[in-house]
């Protein structure tokens, strides 16, 4: 089976769009495997430690199937789990390095905020309309340098799980290498993919979203009401909403390793002209 | 198996047109960007509104002119929410701001560009899809990826086709022209074949941004094949993989327009 992600055929890279419906495709076309894969690490996610580093693991096979799909040299689900078992702590130390740097990111970006805040917006407060429009300004500002740091370190898994790459810095140096110069294009298609996702994730918090209005409701009418066998009931939603919410994580998670493999190949082609080569010929 | 859905329809003519459809990720796309024309529209509208009411207010001090006011800023909000969409589909052959740059258009189902008509009724069901992003939905199970407006007004969200002949913005290096003289001399072009010339121009238009690790070794590695394909073992003098490249990209074009006389 051949796996042609461009629509017309031809070497050029991927639009932004096109990386999106790629993702959403792939997964569709490997649903079950992808899913029951996802669904095994999330039960390995239970187990602190060793069953978080599986976790991860797994998550880099989902990738690697989903690239070994896109340059048209599918793989075994075997041969790639044995390929990667080996390499579990190294996607954990990964995965915990991306963690630490992303923290720092923040608390970077927090700091530099309130700094920004004291300065020049609070002495604004009198003026509404411009005070509005420059907290808009710098919540935006935040926000995108935020995305900018997520999306230069979005894909060290790959690298690891792909190119052998044994080392977590290295791994991290490799995904940074790679989106240089593509991160306004990144960005715009983790927005659109997390857009994508919006419409599940709001089917999985319609019981929440019920639950709080049925618990404001009766708390606001009569606050004495609440008795024992009404908290059981909370209770049951409670645990019903947590239910699907990890249903529709289950659901998402394929998805965002398949448009991590999408990028992968988009930016290995961009980047370094995967697949151009002269065809071979019989000689 | 293609990642994208294609949708063949044939013409009264029996031409048989193929068209890529434009995919849940292009879609969103154009729509987050289209919203985001739109909400700044509205919001300057609304800025405009206040202003312009504040000043009535003062002039004239009566309730019932700001209850007008008010129904008209409602109608006027909804002719904006709904005229951009109509204004541009209908302007732009199928294109609003958002779908130009994700690089898809609106068609009917028989492959003509759409009308008033049309982009009226994708407008008008355009609510409907928001709501509860029953349009995603849609979108994502149906076959032709047909939003509820899309059913009603009959119409498809293709993708734009790249322009054949896109320009070629090339630049080569000037040892390259008279290598490719003396390649002309020594190669067999006749093996080279119209896909080999496509990967060579591929690789000349898109270097400049590959990492300089990258590019050293994809170049080299091209050398090689195309020395291979043209017989080549030795280089007249020596050059590094990038002119050498350049030149048979020259001598190619040379060669092929000798042959056309």
């Amino acid at each position: 089976m051949s796996f042609n992600p461009n629509p017309s055929g031809s070497l050029q890279p991927l639009s932004i769009g096109n990386v999106v419906s790629a993702g959403v495709r792939l997964y569709r076309s490997h649903f079950k495997q992808y899913l029951s894969l996802t669904l095994q690490a999330f039960l390995w996610f239970l187990l602190p430690v060793y069953g978080w580093a599986k976790a991860h693991t797994i998550n880099a096979i989902i990738s690697r199937l989903a690239f070994a799909e896109l340059i048209n040299q599918p793989e075994s689900e075997k041969t790639c789990r044995s390929e990667l078992n080996p390499r579990l702590w190294n996607f954990f130390c990964t995965q915990i390095l991306v963690w630490l740097a992303l923290a720092g990111v923040n608390i970077g970006i927090s700091i530099l905020e309130s700094i920004i805040n004291a300065i020049i917006v609070q002495p604004l407060i009198k003026q509404p309309i411009v005070y509005t429009l420059v907290n808009f300004l710098v919540q935006l500002a935040t926000f995108v340098v935020y995305l900018w740091f997520y999306a230069r370190i979005f894909l060290p898994e790959l690298p690891m799980a792909v190119e052998n790459t044994l080392d977590a810095g290295q791994a991290i140096a490799r995904s940074w290498e790679l989106t240089k110069g593509n991160v306004w294009r990144l960005q715009a298609i983790i927005i659109v993919a997390y857009l994508i996702t919006m419409p599940l994730l709001f089917i999985a918090s319609i019981p929440f979203i019920g639950f709080i209005m049925f618990f404001i409701g009766t708390v606001l009418s009569n606050p004495n009401a609440i008795n024992s066998s009404e908290i059981l009931n909370y209770l049951l939603i409670l645990l019903i909403t947590i239910i699907t919410i990890f249903l529709a994580n289950a659901l998402i998670n394929p998805f965002w390793q398949a448009i991590k493999a999408v990028i992968y190949y988009d930016l290995r082609t961009r980047r370094e002209g995967l697949g151009l080569k002269l065809r071979d010929r019989e000689l | 198996m293609h990642i994208f859905n294609r949708v063949k329809h044939q013409t009264p003519e029996s031409v048989e047109l193929e068209f890529i459809l434009a995919g849940i990720g292009s879609r969103a796309w154009a729509l987050l960007i289209d919203y985001l024309i739109l909400w700044l529209f509205l919001i300057l509208f609304f800025v405009a509104w206040v202003a312009i009411v504040g000043q009535l207010m003062e002039l004239f001090d009566n309730r019932d002119i700001f209850l007008w006011l008010y129904a008209i800023f409602l109608i006027v909000n909804y002719f904006i929410y709904t005229g951009y969409f109509v204004f541009f589909e209908t302007l732009w052959q199928g294109q609003s701001p958002g779908k130009r740059i994700a690089k898809i258009r609106v068609i009917r189902d028989d492959g003509r560009p759409v009308g008033l008509q049309q982009a009226v009724l994708r407008a008008l069901l355009r609510p409907i899809d928001d709501t509860f992003f029953l349009g995603a939905f849609f979108i994502l199970f149906n076959r032709k990826e047909k939003r509820l407006g899309d059913i009603l007004a009959g119409t498809l969200v293709i993708q734009t086709q790249p322009p054949a002949s896109k320009k070629a913005t090339l630049s080569l290096s000037e040892e390259a022209q008279p290598l490719a003289k003396e390649l002309l001399q020594i190669g067999d072009f006749s093996k080279m074949l119209p896909d080999d010339f496509a990967i060579i121009r591929e690789y000349l238009q898109r270097r400049g941004k590959m990492t300089a690790k990258a590019r050293a070794k994809l170049s080299l590695e091209l050398e090689k094949q195309v020395q291979a394909v043209l017989n080549i073992e030795q280089l007249p003098a020596p050059a590094s993989s990038d002119i050498f490249l350049e030149a048979v990209y020259l001598a190619y074009q040379q060669q092929s327009t000798d042959f056309s006389y």
